[in-house]
């Protein structure tokens, strides 16, 4: 059973990369559609990542934003003034991603000492002291004149493969990790650690490295993402790059798809920004699209409380224990009536 | 039970005092558990008794004083450093995993083993002694009964093969009936060659488990003895096993 599943999910894995692999080469020229996707799937990575602490550790970060506006600056900084062949800014993303890991360590040994409702209120706090340092830090960061990644010198006819390819790795990757952290001891240490952080210190977790693990990991990934989006955007402006709104991106579509799953993430993603750009160009510029945003999430969380995946699975799973229920009830009454002579010899009436 | 005279001392606590923040529970706990012996600790509610166990097992460190075991000071010793040496706590409140299944939340016993062909023999061995486990392996652990949560809770406990095992009222809020069973498993346990420190509040049926026994008072072991004498002593009896209540009840 259990070999059948991991069939089954290879299967889907390889259908879902699969597809997006080949989108670019199929639909060719069509600009749209691969700038749609490359957001879509930016999404889907972020959110994957968040998922990282805030599903599978349970800690709600509302900070993420810094560390992709940290990769987004770090791109700008570098490549300011030339890119050297247009290449060479992928190449560095690890180094982005080392250096936000590093930087998160302390923030998230400080901040993963408080839980739940107190965490995200820190975590937030990062976030607008990082919007802050952007705008104000004017020599590294250009101030509220933002900063400019050297233009690419790709092909205008596949200009944005690169970038679509470089945000597909990154979703691969950041499920990946997912995949790997649900399969070691880290998942069952993250698991124990959302459970009850008390309990998990008793059967032997590390609790503070775990946690320390999610979120280095989680913001290094994330940092990755900003740099990809900053070098395609060409721009980074602070209200954009740690922008609060791509947080609250990441969590609603993890929420929406579910939270500490695989594909949960991507799910959301691949359902919300669809659904945002497809509004926003039916509404116009007249913010009522945001309403429709809005509903779509609503609809869902209101049949779908727990997110879509858990709440299906949960459905199926109360479907199956139902069905062994009434199996197992009508072997109960045939058991029953079987005992009751029994009963009413001994005169016991029950 | 006789008590264990000439055994070797597996854990001494030596003047050990501990608390939460500045105040302090316990002031000056002196305790020894030899091998292969059943100590209960019984005592008034706030006396210290849950306190030992976290500081043995490394919940909480001592401010002063000292905890060996089996011959080494493990006084500053984090708590995954003591499971390794073998002494695992079964706390007071339920501690198993609710969403995680009977399986994984006994296999989480095993959490630092590095074996996993070990794991499954002791997974084995676990279920062998512990029907439940087997029985109600993907059930998820939250919904068992209180008594069945703390057989697999017990279960858990031996996943590390440990030399000693802290045992925190083990039978609060259980029926009779899963109190009962409960005990008998504690004293399996003791038969295995084991040393079990218990903490009960229903102090007639730890000592009628245990080979020693020491009442706490106020951060402190005013009183120690075997479980027989502690049973039968008048003053015990008088203030932690019900006895002369009667007498005191007013009258209609």
């Amino acid at each position: 059973m259990k070999a059948l599943l991991a069939r089954v999910g290879v299967v889907r894995a390889v259908a879902f990369f699969g597809v997006l692999v080949i989108v670019p080469l199929v639909t060719g020229q069509i600009g749209w559609l691969t700038n749609a996707l490359i957001f879509t799937i930016m999404y889907a990575a972020l959110a994957s990542s968040w998922n990282l602490v805030g599903g599978y550790a349970g800690y709600p970060s509302l900070g993420h934003a810094a560390f992709f506006g940290l990769g987004a600056y770090s791109m700008a900084i570098v490549f300011n003034g030339s890119v050297y062949g247009g290449y060479l800014p992928f190449v560095m993303l690890p180094l982005v991603a080392i250096g936000a890991a590093l930087i998160s360590l302390p923030i998230g040994w400080v901040a993963m000492r408080t839980r739940a409702d107190v965490f995200a209120i820190v975590t937030i706090t990062v976030l607008f002291i990082a919007q802050t340092l952007a705008f104000n830090f004017n020599t590294v960061t250009g101030g509220a004149q933002g900063k400019s990644v050297a233009p690419a010198p790709f092909d205008v006819s596949t200009y944005n493969w690169p970038f679509y390819y470089a945000m597909l790795t990154l979703l691969a990757i950041a499920m990946g990790i997912s995949l790997y952290f649900r399969r070691s001891k880290i998942g069952l240490s993250l698991a124990t650690v959302r459970a009850d952080e008390e309990k998990a210190h008793g059967v032997g977790v590390r609790v503070t490295a775990v946690k320390l693990i999610a979120f280095a990991v989680s913001c290094g990934i994330v940092a990755m993402v900003g740099g990809v989006w900053a070098y395609y955007v060409g721009f980074v402006y602070p209200q954009f790059a740690v922008d609060p709104l791509i947080t609250i991106g990441m969590v609603l579509m993890t929420f929406l798809g579910g939270r500490g799953t695989l594909w949960g993430p991507v799910l959301g993603a691949f359902i919300l920004v669809p659904a945002q750009e497809f509004f926003a160009f039916t509404f116009g510029a007249s913010q009522l699209y945001l309403f429709a945003y809005a509903a779509v999430f609503l609809v869902i969380m209101l049949f779908l409380p727990r997110g879509i995946l858990p709440s299906i699975s949960d459905r199926l799973r109360k479907k199956r224990a139902a069905a062994n229920g009434i199996l197992r009830d009508a072997s109960d009454a045939a058991s029953a009536v079987s005992a009751q002579p029994a009963a009413h010899q001994t005169g016991v009436t029950r | 039970m006789a008590a264990n005279t000439d055994a070797e001392i597996l854990l001494t606590l030596t003047d050990v005092t501990a608390g939460y923040g500045a105040g302090l529970i316990l002031k000056g706990v002196d305790l020894s558990v030899n091998r292969g012996e059943s100590v209960c600790l019984i005592g008034p509610n706030g006396a210290g008794k849950s306190t030992v166990l976290k500081t043995i097992s490394g919940l909480l460190r001592p401010k002063s004083g000292t905890v060996v075991f089996a011959g080494t000071d493990i006084s500053a010793m984090t708590s995954r450093q003591r499971l390794g040496r073998g002494i695992v706590h079964v706390p007071q409140d339920r501690s198993l995993f609710p969403g995680m299944t009977v399986w994984e939340n006994v296999m989480m016993g095993g959490f630092i083993l590095s074996d996993p062909n070990l794991v499954r023999r002791r997974m084995e061995e676990v279920a062998d002694a512990f029907p439940i486990v087997a029985k109600r392996r993907s059930s998820a652990a939250g919904s068992l009964s209180g008594g069945e949560q703390k057989q697999v809770e017990l279960a858990r406990s031996l996943m590390l093969d440990p030399a000693l095992i802290l045992l925190d009222e083990p039978s609060i809020g259980l029926d009779p009936k899963s109190r009962t069973s409960v005990f008998a498993s504690i004293a399996g346990l003791a038969k295995t060659g084991r040393s079990v420190l218990l903490v009960e509040q229903n102090a007639r049926s730890g000592l009628a488990v245990a080979h020693r026994a020491a009442v706490l008072e106020a951060g402190v072991v005013a009183l120690t003895g075997s479980g027989e004498s502690l049973l039968n002593d008048p003053e015990v009896a008088r203030l932690y096993l019900g006895a002369g209540a009667s007498a005191h009840a007013p009258r209609s």
